[in-house]
């Protein structure tokens, strides 16, 4: 493949990445299944290993597949295959067709302080938080930008546009305004950085960008420039986003390299190509020379670094498959101290509700620990939530839970018929989970305050909780005056927060469902599929 | 012309029996409900389909209540994302039929929806109503946005004296009101009055202020159904308004036809068999002179098919 047709491969393939991730984050219409979105994700490097490593093994091993590639041809999945990789490359060509062309000089590696977003995100693991991940892998913070930004954008031209019934509106989660700031920050930083510096943010902050050229150091085939050719008109060192093209010492940072090619197509005399890895190496005198006069050549750490990279890349994985219980994270925990038993019901104008109110976690989290130590905050599930009742933490989950998702039961419930989330969830943070298991899911307890209840507070009949209930663990039972008031049967509760969302009182809620820290499983109904018959000898009984 | 389809005939022969027979001086002996007009029919032994045919007839077919050109809203229950079989929505067999009489009646356009509970899409779908009534040549439309509704006042209302109301209904033509009977929690049975809540934007405010008082003081809503057909083909008995399991549901085969949605809600507590005084909205409604829910003096017309 010649280098014109792999850029113009790289750039359609590069636009299909960015598009239907953009389409899956930004999906107001249930555009995206969960099938797709299994599928097309894949290879997202830092979503697959987290889900690899947590035992979905083969099904999300893209992670490895990326791997493999970069040894065989350098860090190909940051020129097409990460979304944000796409976007700054994109927005840097958008720059530079609309205002000045920039001129990137030649910048040393600076590969001690790449090993430190990677060690970060290694000891957040180890600790039992994917916080640090949630900030630095490229694709989480794409989806979280998209989510945050696009997605509340089409929300609102959609509810322009089906004014005209032209189209059917669409039901969009309120924005949170916090998670909507940091992502907007987060986006500006990122655009900024690719405008003036290209592919720094890659080569400096993104663990995926370190691991991976850690590999492609040692790719099988690597970019050379060779020096025959080479007149030192340094064009190949202007147009390279990654800004690790030497010219003077024709040296290229395979580890730097992101594999755009723009250097190959810039060089008039075709004087750069992708060669296989032993005769990349700068090879005749003035080579030699270039490379004597390079305190770190091309290609070679210094060991420092270099077992920094190691025990790092070595740290992930085996933070990543630490199973937690570790007391640290106990730490990191939501601010709402521990959920011990409930009371379930009473009388009690008990203490105020929303403080001691735990987050609910998607179904399938199983656990606080599993959930906080796996989720990137990558927000696919807040995105395709059919009932929008996912919406990213600002305070709800403390520290470590920022911008990770849990059930607002003010805007929403969690439907009985559906486990979306679950089957959409790239990293494995929500396990998959069938709609019957859903069921048998408890992800919160409810609790029943009769003393600030509509029917004892102004003696008329309600039932709205009862109504909303899918397994009737609230049901009504006859009270005094021909009333009926709720009553609970926790052991059918699945935690869907139907009730508390429709509870009239206001502003504390007399039924509230609070997350439990470790799923449970709750009781099965139990109940005939058969509807009985009228007999047919009745009359009218009027 | 079209093929004769199962549908089709069955359609055609009810109408014509139900034609044939009314007013017709061979048939005219008069039966144990005595002369129509009527103020309530009710159907039975038939299929939703079938007792909509019969029961329209005895009213004096659609075309009494729908003029050519009009706007025509059908509005169900379909507040629920379940499954036929569990009646926590009305039958969707029944929701096409009336689409389908609207349409011949000369209705310029028939939209059915309903404000849901659950997911309106989700519920829209699984009712089966959805494909149901797009078949007959019907318009869903959504209910779930609160841009599609405006203010409107109840000024004979006790406690809802204004309320949001779908601006598709407040601007129609034609209201044609079809609950499903079924067991609820709150308001013990969900009936035509009850079904009215989903026309309305707001509902916290029903079970915040007196749900029996506001679910009566929908009676003086500024566009009242024209036409209430109960669906009793199927009657959701207990774990109401969404329903458990389909074990909750009773084939009972009955439907009931009318105006008066104070008669039809008296009629259809004691088919479900309850004292119809002990429906609060009932009470209400019948003191606030809504309706009659004396059934002595309702002019019931009562018809069994099949026999």
């Amino acid at each position: 493949m010649s280098a014109s047709a792999y850029r113009r491969f790289r750039i359609i393939c590069g636009g299909l990445v960015l598009a239907f991730c953009a389409l899956s984050f930004a999906d107001i219409g249930n555009w995206v299944s969960a099938g797709m979105a299994r599928i097309a994700l894949w290879p997202q490097f830092a979503p697959s290993l987290l889900g690899m490593l947590h035992g979905a093994g083969w099904i999300s091993a893209g992670c490895l597949a990326v791997i493999a590639l970069t040894l065989v041809c350098g860090r190909v999945y940051c020129a097409m295959l990460c979304p944000l990789g796409v976007l700054m490359d994109f927005s840097a060509w958008l720059a530079g067709r609309t205002g000045k062309k920039r001129k990137l000089a030649y910048r040393p590696g600076r590969p001690w302080l790449r090993a430190v977003p990677v060690a970060v995100c290694a000891a957040g693991l180890l600790a039992g938080t994917a916080l640090p991940l949630a900030f630095l892998d490229p694709f989480s913070l794409f989806g979280k930008i998209t989510a945050s930004t696009l997605r509340p954008a089409l929300g609102w031209s959609n509810h322009l546009l089906a004014a005209t019934k032209l189209i059917n509106p669409v039901n969009v989660s309120p924005v949170a305004w916090a998670g909507a700031g940091v992502a907007l920050g987060l986006l500006l930083l990122v655009v900024v950085s690719a405008v003036l510096r290209g592919r720094l943010w890659c080569n400096t902050v993104c663990p995926v960008g370190a691991v991976l050229g850690f590999f492609s150091k040692h790719a099988l085939f690597r970019l050379r420039i060779a020096d025959a050719a080479c007149v030192g008109c340094s064009a190949c060192e202007r147009v390279c986003p990654a800004q690790c093209i030497d010219f003077r010492k024709h040296t290229i940072d395979h580890s730097r390299c992101v594999m755009c090619l723009d250097c190959v197509t810039s060089c008039k005399r075709g004087g750069i190509s992708l060669v296989s890895g032993k005769k990349s190496e700068p090879a005749g005198n003035s080579a030699a020379s270039a490379r004597a006069a390079c305190r770190t050549p091309a290609g070679t750490l210094p060991p420092a670094s270099r077992r920094a990279f190691l025990t790092a890349a070595l740290i992930l994985p085996a933070a990543a498959m630490a199973d937690g219980q570790h007391g640290k994270r106990q730490r990191f925990r939501s601010r709402d101290g521990g959920g011990g038993s409930h009371p379930c019901s009473g009388d009690g104008h008990g203490p105020p509700m929303r403080n001691d109110k735990q987050p609910v976690l998607p179904p399938g989290a199983r656990s606080l620990a599993h959930f906080q130590s796996r989720c990137t905050a990558c927000h696919l599930c807040v995105a395709n939530c059919p009932e929008q009742v996912l919406r990213p933490s600002i305070t709800r989950h403390g520290l470590a839970g920022f911008l990770q998702p849990y059930q607002d039961f003010s805007v929403a419930f969690c439907s009985y018929n559906c486990s979306n989330c679950s089957q959409i969830c790239p990293t494995g943070a929500i396990q998959p989970i069938t709609v019957e298991e859903r069921r048998l899911v408890r992800t919160g307890t409810v609790r029943f305050y009769r003393g600030r209840c509509i029917v004892k507070t102004e003696g008329t009949s309600c039932g709205a909780c009862s109504e909303h209930c899918p397994t009737q663990a609230v049901h009504m039972v006859p009270w005094k005056d021909g009333l009926t008031i709720p009553e609970i049967d926790e052991d059918l509760c699945i935690g869907c927060g139907a009730c508390e969302f429709i509870c009239p009182v206001l502003p504390r809620k007399a039924i509230i469902v609070s997350g439990l820290t470790v799923h449970e499983r709750a009781k099965a109904v139990v109940a005939g599929q058969k509807n009985t018959v009228r007999r047919m000898e009745e009359e009218f009984p009027f | 012309m079209s093929p004769i389809t199962r549908r089709h005939f069955i359609e055609t022969t009810a109408a014509t029996a139900a034609a044939v027979s009314w007013n017709n001086p061979l048939f005219a002996a008069p039966g144990p409900d005595g002369d129509g007009p009527w103020e309530l029919v009710a159907v039975r032994n038939g299929e939703p389909a079938g007792m909509f045919e019969a029961g329209i007839a005895a009213l004096g077919g659609m075309k009494t209540f729908v003029k050519k050109g009009q706007n025509v809203v059908v509005k169900p229950n379909i507040a629920w994302d379940q499954p036929p079989e569990i009646p926590a929505n009305t039958n969707p067999e029944l929701v096409a039929t009336i689409v389908r009489h609207c349409l011949r009646a000369g209705a310029a356009k028939v939209t059915v929806l309903d404000h849901t509970c659950h997911n309106w899409e989700r519920s829209y779908k699984t009712s089966g109503i959805a494909k149901a009534v797009e078949e007959a040549g019907g318009v869903m439309a959504p209910a779930n946005f609160e841009n599609l509704y405006r203010e409107a006042e109840l000024p004979k209302a006790r406690t809802l004296k204004k309320t949001l109301i779908l601006k598709e209904v407040l601007d129609c033509d034609v209201l044609i009101n079809v609950p499903v009977l079924k067991h609820h929690g709150g308001a013990k049975l969900s009936l035509c009055m009850k079904n009215l809540m989903g026309v309305v934007w707001d509902r916290r405010f029903f079970h915040k202020n007196g749900l029996d008082q506001c679910i009566a003081d929908m009676c003086f809503a500024p566009k009242a159904p024209d036409l209430n057909v109960i669906d009793a083909y199927r009657i959701l008995r207990k774990n109401g308004p969404q329903g458990r399991a389909r074990e909750d549901g009773e084939l009972a085969q009955y439907q009931m036809l009318g105006a008066d949605m104070v008669a039809l809600d008296a009629a259809a507590a004691k088919l479900f068999g309850m004292n119809p005084e002990d429906l609060g909205y009932v009470r209400i409604a019948g003191e606030m002179g809504a309706g009659n829910p004396d059934l002595a003096k309702v002019r019931i017309k009562r018809i069994t098919l099949g026999t």
